[in-house]
């Protein structure tokens, strides 16, 4: 039996391969599907642009005239043979303010109403677990998550909005994230992050990478002026965890700077 | 070598073959949306075909010479005019200080491109000079142009070159000049998710002509023709889309992924356009009509590499390297 997750090739055109990996989404095929990004990088030194990671599928970018599809394949294959089980990797939690002020947070009492919970539950559910970064794109820092409580899930809006400030923390239908810059987006806005989450005054602006955590937690309005003030002058600075590096993060993370604390309890809600 | 935008017209940004390598942090691919006709102005002007240009759509640019520049239009008939003159493209434009560039607006094509000697000169960000507007990289303070801005050319490179005299004869040959016709085929390669699809669907895509609507930008091409049904659902996991992927959402109106396009996407992909035509769909405008035909991988990878070879022999013996 091969101790990888068996795999469908898709072509997507003439220059990139879907790598689509049978099972259920889960931070440990995650992790496989990061284990091969990184062979690819580790070993393929011309002729693979960029691999992509999803939640079940690895895009590999490539130049035909390096590689034919029927080369790619081969190579492929010779990835999934050789890398490690699971990603070697460093991954932490990362501690994210949000505001959750009506002002700030237009949709909030329609995603209470609609789910039959008063704003104060919303608010508690959604700033509760610790969400799994799967992977992030589609705008510097916006991660696609999973783990929100079935209980605050609500359709997109009928109508995207044409602007939606950054930092706007959203719901869409079990999905939970947020803007990092002004975009257009359809999400229900439940809350609002004071700093810039994509920061270009930083030497390191892509804080998110697969296998990290978030945590978001509650701000008052106050908090939420001050920390803007504050990031105007100077990037903030999230309170960060490490956890413990080259092993499998998906579940009883360790943690090394900070002890052990209450991490391990909110994880259920993930598993 | 510095020009000065009169009118911005539409959609005009600063773009050269892409931001590569990025995705997976967030960032577009972003270029040119019809690389063809961008690296036939770069050869053109002995530019690196990855050299910067403009591009803009339809009409409206305005553009004013504040020093002698050596210029290339490539793309769409737009309806070029130097100084109100109908003007050729295609071929090298030798222009004096105070002369004027204007896109009228023309009969054919989408989409042109304004190659200056040297190539636009503003930073590289992340490998490319191209505009990501929602991000704010790339280009002239990562936005699109707006009247006022002042673009110059990389002098150092021109200066390094000196020898723009047996440039201004050069022009493009008619049989590598597209048609731009109303009606175009495009070849497609099946998938990534047609299994998501009917049969009658993949048939539907394959046997009718699809309509270009007004709606249709940088980001994609929006098409209106015969439903496209799902077996299941539109939706799919989030993952990383193509330029030229033809996903369908639910309304099952067809929308070709173009340069423009943010890196992921959420719905089903019933067929990739060929990287060859990928300029055939950025140049189709409002109106216009699109006939699909599936082709394999390796034919598509074949012709792909046919065009790839000959962009790199004519780079190498038409332009010099960037210093």
């Amino acid at each position: 039996m091969r101790r990888f997750a068996s795999v469908t090739l898709h072509p997507a055109g003439d220059q990139a391969v879907l790598v689509e990996f049978a099972g259920e989404v889960s931070p440990e095929l995650s992790s496989q599907i990061q284990s091969l990004a990184n062979w690819f990088n580790r070993s393929v030194k011309e002729g693979v642009y960029e691999c992509i990671p999803g939640f079940k599928t690895l895009y590999v970018e490539y130049d035909p005239l390096v590689y034919t599809f029927s080369v790619l394949q081969g190579l492929i294959h010779q990835g999934l043979c050789d890398m490690p089980k699971t990603a070697e990797m460093t991954s932490k939690v990362i501690w994210i303010p949000v505001c959750y002020d009506p002002e700030l947070a237009p949709d909030l009492s329609d995603v209470a109403e609609i789910n039959g919970l008063t704003v104060e539950d919303v608010i508690r559910l959604h700033s509760q677990p610790q969400y799994y970064v799967y992977f992030t794109g589609f705008l510097p820092n916006f991660p696609f998550l999973k783990g929100m409580p079935r209980e605050i899930a609500t359709p997109r809006l009928a109508r995207p909005r044409v602007l939606v400030p950054g930092g706007s923390v959203g719901i869409a239908g079990e999905q939970t994230g947020f803007y990092p810059v002004d975009s257009p987006g359809g999400w229900r806005i439940v809350g609002r992050i004071p700093v810039r989450m994509y920061d270009r005054r930083r030497d390191q602006p892509f804080l998110l990478q697969q296998g990290d955590w978030l945590q978001f937690f509650p701000i008052s309005r106050s908090e939420y002026e001050d920390l803007q003030e504050l990031d105007r002058l100077s990037p903030y600075e999230f309170r960060i965890e490490s956890l413990h590096k080259g092993r499998f993060m998906g579940e009883n993370p360790v943690i090394l700077t900070e002890g052990q604390s209450t991490v391990d309890d909110s994880r259920e809600v993930e598993t | 070598m510095t020009l000065r935008v009169i009118h911005p017209g539409l959609q005009s940004s600063i773009q050269d073959l892409g931001r590569r390598g990025f995705q997976r942090f967030g960032l577009s691919v972003s270029g040119a949306a019809d690389k063809y006709a961008l690296r036939f102005g770069n050869l053109l002007l002995g530019n690196p075909l990855n050299a910067a240009g403009i591009e803009t759509t339809l009409l409206g640019l305005e553009l004013e010479i504040l020093g002698d520049c050596t210029v290339a239009v490539t793309g769409g008939d737009l309806g070029l005019q130097v100084d109100h003159n109908p003007a050729a493209t295609w071929r090298v434009l030798n222009l004096q200080a105070g002369q004027r560039l204007h896109f009228t607006g023309g009969p054919k094509g989408c989409r042109a491109y304004v190659c200056v000697q040297g190539g636009i000169d503003v930073p590289m960000q992340y490998g490319s000079r191209s505009t990501d507007a929602l991000v704010g990289l790339g280009g002239l303070n990562g936005r699109e142009l707006r009247a006022g801005d002042v673009i110059s050319a990389n002098l150092h490179f021109v200066g390094a070159q000196n020898k723009t005299a047996h440039l201004a004869r050069r022009l493009v040959s008619p049989r590598w000049v597209p048609r731009y016709e109303k009606e175009q085929t495009v070849h497609v390669i099946l998938g990534p998710q047609e299994a998501a699809f009917t049969q009658e669907a993949v048939e539907t895509l394959l046997g009718s002509p699809y309509r270009v609507s007004p709606q249709s930008n940088r980001i994609g091409c929006h098409l209106e023709g015969p439903f496209l049904q799902h077996k299941i659902g539109a939706d799919i996991l989030s993952e990383c889309v193509p330029e030229g992927a033809i996903q369908v959402p639910s309304s099952g109106n067809p929308l070709i992924l173009l340069a423009g396009r943010r890196g992921i996407g959420g719905y089903t992909k019933i067929a990739t356009v060929a990287g060859v035509d990928i300029p055939k769909v950025a140049q189709s405008r409002p109106g216009d009509r699109l006939f699909f035909k599936a082709v394999t991988v390796e034919q598509a990878q074949s012709w792909w590499m046919e065009q790839e070879r000959f962009f790199k022999c004519a780079e190498s013996v038409l332009c010099s390297p960037l210093s």
